[in-house]
């Protein structure tokens, strides 16, 4: 061992953290080494000056009371919503309840009456993206091949006998994104690979993998060179093309923060 | 290109896990918000202002609070909530981190060992504990935040949130040995700027309490 190597163990030594090999090697070091020594010695006084020292700063009231308050609507939101509507009719004088009623009723009728007369509009890719998301970060789509390891799930799709193209996966690690697995899904004879990426307090991301090219993008589409962003409804979506297939990652994060995200991935 | 979702309506669908509201607040309340004054310290060390410091506390908690369906119950929720903060804080300030500052270290903390050690010093009458046991606090801070990012998270992590080394590495997302090494020179840096500090400012083992007050580092133009 050189002094190099001992001076990046220092702080481990003095907290006892060496396993029974490297704390071997330190003893012989420093048995040969009077800098080394006296050096562990200082940081061993030091350690315990910073362990006596009370470092903990209590949460002031005005910061703690606006935490409250942030936390408290979110609570009461995941109350069922007739919950929360009947304990405010409850406490509601007769009239305002009538003119509630009236309300509700008239919006429910200038809302479904012109739905009956017209077609639902075909859903485009940005919509159906949102719906995977949903359906897979809700758990109601689980995923089928368990695994954090990307070469792992890509191995699972290729070989699964049920894609009609070679798919990749990518390794979102180096942003902070653990893989949770991935699903092939039939849809309308296309089979389509889909992969599940959490990170910790993170919004998580997912992944879609198609055969072909991108259909039309919705409008307000950003981006050139086959790499094209569209932002709507708090989500952000990043359409791929690829030679043999498209992929669309969507998640619920900001643009700038989601493109740094994917930026980090190798090779993106 | 058609994507369908006949199939995912029509195949197995688990029922998804119902956690009340109020059950879900009782939870926050009995395994997070414990750890309150650990995060808010942690906050205070890593941003550099005040109202940086409570945005971010407040966001971790909030962002916490919107997932802790993630949290695994029996693991260090201290550990896990400091992840949130870490990547919160990663996301608002990247230009917080920096490159490696080896060559500042090298200078500062080799400098410091090598004049101590040539003194006779070394082992023994280190002025850098003495210091540290009389600064108030806005003078820990400002040593503090005068550490590289890079080390300052190390040593907050380890020697003020008493997390482990590996609890230290998964907040970080870092390798352990990373960890041992950032310490380290988190440790011998700071050490050797308190101590630099401290004899700027005559202090004496002697001097068992502080009537004068002390400007921060920062004001004296101290630089680590």
């Amino acid at each position: 061992m050189t002094c190099d190597i001992y001076q990046d163990l220092v702080a481990a030594h003095v907290d006892d953290a060496l396993t029974a090999v490297e704390a071997a090697e330190v003893r012989a070091h420093l048995h040969a080494c009077e800098r080394c020594r006296r050096l562990f010695e200082d940081e061993t006084r030091f350690r315990a000056a910073l362990a006596a020292r009370r470092f903990i700063v209590p949460v002031p009231a005005d910061v703690e009371r606006r935490l409250c308050g942030a936390l408290h609507p979110e609570g009461e939101a995941a109350r069922p919503f007739w919950l929360r509507l009947s304990a405010w009719l409850g406490a509601t004088p007769l009239f305002p309840r009538l003119a509630f009623g009236l309300a509700v009723t008239g919006i429910l009728i200038v809302m479904l009456l012109p739905r009956a007369f017209r077609s639902a509009p075909a859903p485009n890719l940005f919509t159906q993206a949102v719906h995977y998301y949903q359906t897979v970060t809700e758990g109601a789509l689980p995923v089928e091949y368990v695994t954090e390891d990307p070469q792992g799930l890509q191995a699972s799709f290729n070989t699964s006998g049920r894609l009609d193209f070679m798919t990749q996966v990518t390794d979102l690690r180096p942003a902070g994104y653990r893989l949770r697995g991935g699903k092939v899904v039939m849809g309308a004879g296309h089979p389509l690979a889909v992969s599940l990426y959490e990170g910790e307090g993170e919004e998580p991301i997912v992944c879609l993998r198609q055969r072909g090219t991108l259909p039309p993008l919705p409008q307000g589409t950003e981006g050139e060179n086959d790499h094209y962003w569209y932002t709507s409804d708090g989500y952000t979506t990043m359409f791929t093309q690829f030679p043999d297939y498209f992929c669309v990652m969507i998640s619920r994060q900001p643009k700038e923060i989601f493109l740094q995200h994917l930026a980090l991935a190798p090779g993106s | 290109m058609e994507l369908c979702f006949s199939e995912v309506y029509g195949t197995d669908l688990p029922m998804a896990v119902q956690d009340t509201g109020v059950q879900k607040q009782a939870l926050f309340a009995q395994w997070a918000l414990p750890h309150k004054d650990y995060l808010y310290t942690a906050c205070l060390y890593l941003a550099r202002q005040r109202d940086e410091a409570e945005d971010l506390f407040q966001e971790t908690y909030l962002r916490a609070f919107r997932f802790f369906h993630q949290f695994t119950p029996g693991t260090n929720c201290r550990a896990w909530l400091l992840t949130i903060m870490h990547n919160a804080f990663k996301n608002r300030y990247p230009h917080y981190q920096r490159a490696s500052h080896t060559i500042e270290f090298d200078n500062a903390a080799h400098e410091y060992e090598r004049k101590r050690l040539a003194d006779g010093e070394a082992g023994r009458d280190d002025p850098a504990e003495l210091l540290l046991s009389q600064m108030v606090e806005s003078e820990v801070a400002d040593a503090l935040h005068a550490l590289p990012e890079e080390y300052r998270s190390t040593l907050l992590l380890v020697d003020i949130e008493e997390l482990t080394y590996e609890e230290a590495a998964g907040v970080l997302g870092c390798p352990i040995g990373t960890v041992r090494s950032r310490l380290s020179r988190a440790r011998r840096l700071l050490r050797a700027a308190l101590a630099t500090y401290a004899r700027e400012h005559g202090y004496s083992r002697e001097e068992k309490s502080r009537n004068e007050q002390v400007a921060p580092l920062h004001k004296t133009g101290t630089k680590l």
